[in-house]
């Protein structure tokens, strides 16, 4: 798993590559913890090299998703794999998430 | 020529067949001559019987008549004494009544009318021309006082008949009714009398001896004095035994012998002056005809015996020879049949032969040209293997199915205890050649399918390839070439091994399949099977197409091989094990642990994410410490279903029974975790959990193609 960020204003773009399992979704949360400031308001993830995505990592966008929520942020998700498509729509999360 | 022991058996039946055509020709001649014998004996019998009573009705008929024409007339004689000369008229009146009577006259006692001389006998005569004649008789000079018919009739004071007799003037035969005359003071005056003629009888009796030339008939008076007979007098002594039995007036039958002649006597009695008559007929001559008959009859027999022993004689072997193949043949039949039976006994024939399995489907097909073939399969499972054999021995028939029976037989054996298919093959191999007397050889091909590796172990002994099916596809296997079984004895087989592909049909024939003719000898063809078997994997389908299609194909012509086909599908279990400590760090093993389980990378994406999530939820809640336990993950493979089974030995946890997320709960309301038991059970097809010895298990299965 590897993560690249950008951050412009307040808005942060992620590139997550690989697996996003539940090892990896710890150091995800972990990264998460550490670079999603109080400033940020919009998040949005770059999910073309995201191939796998475990419940784990489902908690990690949660945890996203819950914390700039009220900051009136969104959490974007780009290109998304269809295999990590089909558990978002299986969650029913898809319809949480700012699909583009 | 050699005699054996059959022959003489024969020739002794046909002697026997003989002799009892001999036994009943003469039983069946004995009867008829016992019943033709009797037959004409009664009629014989009943002719004599015939002419007795014709004769009797006669005789008593004529003297009747006689006896009343005279009785009529004696009132009127008695009342014109006074005029002699009416007597004639008198007279003449009685004969022109009577046309039987030969003459009748009055002899007056002597000197009654001393104007008419001592005797006066006026009489009526008829002459041979038929005419009457009235004469006094006294003139002829005869004294007629000395009559029997005057004497009697005088001596008894009455009506009497005389025995026949000659009569003086023209010799012939005669019998004379009298009665005396008296006048009026009671005194006898004259005697009249009337002369019956019994040349009539004479015919009659002569009648009577009949056809038969040297029969005779006998009439006897009362006193046992033969009055008439056919012989002129010339009465064998013999015939006097019936004399005593005449005179009694008894009527009867009698055989009487007088110097070695047989001869039948019948005789009754006639009229009512105890009269007795008797016909005799030798037997020779009454049976004359019928023992030409019965002789002729012996030796038209004789002689048709003699044909029936010839034509025995000449055809009794082919006879017998044919008796016996007809007999052999029919024994042959009901032979054939139950060996039938056998053999059909021999091959396993209930379909699927083994229900509870699901790694194997079955269907054979055997159809021998004759009753009973030289085709073989068999198949079975023993030590987790299937052993399967094909096979055909050269020729058909019954030597063929003794073959056939041994070969399944050395095959079973073998492949009981031996590991390989060429090592049961050079077994099966060295028994049969060290026995193959008559050079009949096998071809076979034998596979040992592992159930559990589906690796196939094969031997082929000059057989047929097998077909390997997968859906539409059908390929011959390369084999390696051995000779046919019982050739060579220690030759070495070589074996060969392959894997067959997961749901394929491995598709085993005899040359009747190809070989199979239609009407036109053009073979059913390899070409055509194949094409059959490129259209279904599934055994049954394929047999039973298979077996359509040759029918289609020969369209009633005559088989002339025995056809034989095993169709074996194998769905192989692959199975993987993978064991990890209770750390979420292990889970990196995943991936590639499900990889070549799930070819499809979306279902391989979906399980992997399954498997995780529930090793999750079992490093999370199993155990208290990470690291502490194990877990278990064993994957299987089957008929495209993967199966996992995860087992630890941490507490009892039920992941099953958690509640499933609300996943239409509004955003702020959703709760960050818990999706990982709902995705494993979106993701898998089942997912079961069980509790045993004091382990965990949870199974999950997909069909993963």
């Amino acid at each position: 798993m590897e993560i690249n960020s950008e951050k412009k204003g307040n808005c942060l773009s992620i590139s997550a590559k690989g697996r996003l399992d539940t090892v990896a979704s710890r150091e995800f949360m972990k990264w998460t913890d550490n670079n999603l400031g109080e400033d940020i308001k919009d998040v949005v993830l770059d999910c073309s090299d995201l191939t796998y995505i475990s419940s784990s990592g489902l908690r990690v966008l949660m945890t996203i998703y819950k914390t700039i929520t009220p900051r009136q942020g969104t959490l974007s998700l780009k290109d998304l794999t269809p295999q990590v498509g089909e558990v978002l729509n299986i969650t029913g999360m898809a319809s949480l998430f700012n699909i583009e | 020529m050699k005699i054996s022991l059959k022959d003489i058996k024969g020739a002794i039946q046909g002697l026997g067949v003989l002799i009892l055509a001999a036994l009943l020709l003469q039983l069946v001649s004995g009867i008829q001559y016992y019943y033709t014998k009797k037959s004409i004996e009664n009629e014989a019998r009943k002719l004599a019987e015939i002419r007795l009573k014709n004769a009797n009705l006669l005789v008593e008929a004529g003297m009747t008549n006689v006896e009343v024409a005279v009785q009529n007339v004696t009132n009127f004689v008695r009342d014109n004494l006074d005029s002699p000369d009416r007597m004639f008229d008198i007279t003449r009146g009685v004969m022109d009544l009577n046309m039987s009577l030969a003459e009748c006259g009055l002899l007056f006692v002597p000197n009654y009318y001393p104007k008419k001389g001592r005797a006066y006998h006026p009489a009526s005569l008829r002459t041979p021309e038929g005419t009457i004649q009235t004469i006094d008789l006294n003139r002829d000079g005869f004294n007629y006082y000395t009559r029997p018919w005057y004497n009697d009739a005088i001596a008894k004071d009455g009506a009497n008949w005389t025995d026949p007799y000659f009569s003086h003037s023209d010799n012939n035969l005669i019998c004379t009714f009298s009665t005396p005359i008296k006048d009026n003071d009671g005194k006898v005056v004259a005697v009249l009398y009337a002369d019956i003629s019994l040349e009539w009888l004479r015919q009659l009796i002569e009648e009577g001896a009949g056809e038969y030339k040297n029969a005779y008939s006998v009439i006897l008076n009362k006193l046992g004095e033969p009055v008439i007979d056919t012989r002129n007098g010339d009465i064998p002594l013999g015939f006097f035994a019936i004399e005593e039995p005449m005179v009694s007036q008894e009527r009867g039958e009698q055989k009487i012998t007088y110097r070695d002649t047989v001869s039948y006597a019948f005789y009754a009695p006639i009229g009512n002056h105890g009269w007795s008559m008797a016909i005799v007929c030798p037997e020779k001559e009454i049976f004359a005809d019928f023992r030409r008959i019965s002789t002729r009859l012996s030796i038209l027999s004789l002689l048709g015996l003699l044909i029936l022993g010839f034509i025995m004689f000449m055809t009794g072997r082919g006879f017998a020879k044919l008796r016996k193949e007809e007999g052999k043949r029919e024994r042959m039949e009901k032979e054939l049949n139950i060996a039938h039976g056998i053999q059909m006994g021999m091959v396993p024939k209930v379909f699927p032969p083994f229900p509870e399995r699901d790694d194997i489907e079955i269907y054979a097909y055997l159809n021998a040209a004759r009753e009973v073939g030289g085709d073989l399969y068999d198949y079975f499972i023993s030590d987790g293997k299937l052993w399967f054999s094909i096979g055909d021995v050269s020729g058909k028939g019954v030597p063929a199915s003794l073959v056939m029976a041994v070969t399944r037989s050395l095959f079973r054996t073998e492949a009981m205890h031996q590991s390989s298919p060429e090592v049961v093959m050079k077994a099966v191999n060295d028994s049969m050649a060290e026995m193959n007397e008559t050079n009949m050889f096998v071809t076979m091909f034998i596979g040992c399918l592992d159930l559990d590796s589906g690796e196939l172990n094969f031997c082929n002994a000059g057989h047929n390839p097998p077909v390997i099916c997968t859906s539409g596809t059908a390929s011959r296997i390369q084999l390696k070439p051995n000779l046919p079984l019982s050739l060579i004895n220690g030759y070495t087989y070589i074996g060969e091994s392959m894997t067959i592909p997961d749901g394929g049909t491995l598709f085993l024939y005899t040359d009747g399949l190809t070989e199979a003719e239609n009407i036109h000898k053009n073979l059913f063809g390899e070409e055509r099977m194949m094409e059959v078997l490129r259209k279904s994997t599934v055994p049954s389908e394929l047999v039973k197409g298979m077996s359509k299609a040759v029918s289609a194909y020969t369209d009633g012509a005559e088989q002339n091989d025995d056809l034989t086909m095993l169709a074996i599908r194998f769905w192989g279990t692959r199975r993987k094990h993978l064991g990890i400590k209770n750390e979420i760090s292990e889970l990196n093993s995943v991936p590639e642990f499900i990889e070549d389980l799930c070819p499809d990378p979306k279902i391989q994406s979906e399980v992997n994410l399954a498997l995780e999530e529930a090793l999750v939820n079992i490093v999370d809640y199993a155990y208290d410490k990470p690291g502490s336990g194990t877990i278990d993950i064993d994957a299987s493979v089957h008929r495209n279903v993967l199966k996992l089974v995860l087992t630890d030995s941490g507490k009892p946890f039920d992941p099953t029974a958690t509640t499933a997320p609300d996943i239409t709960l509004p955003p702020d309301q959703r709760p960050v975790g818990g999706l990982g038991i709902f995705l494993v059970k979106k993701l898998m097809d089942t997912l079961d959990y069980e509790r045993k010895d004091d382990k965990n298990i949870l199974t999950m299965t997909k069909k993963i193609c």
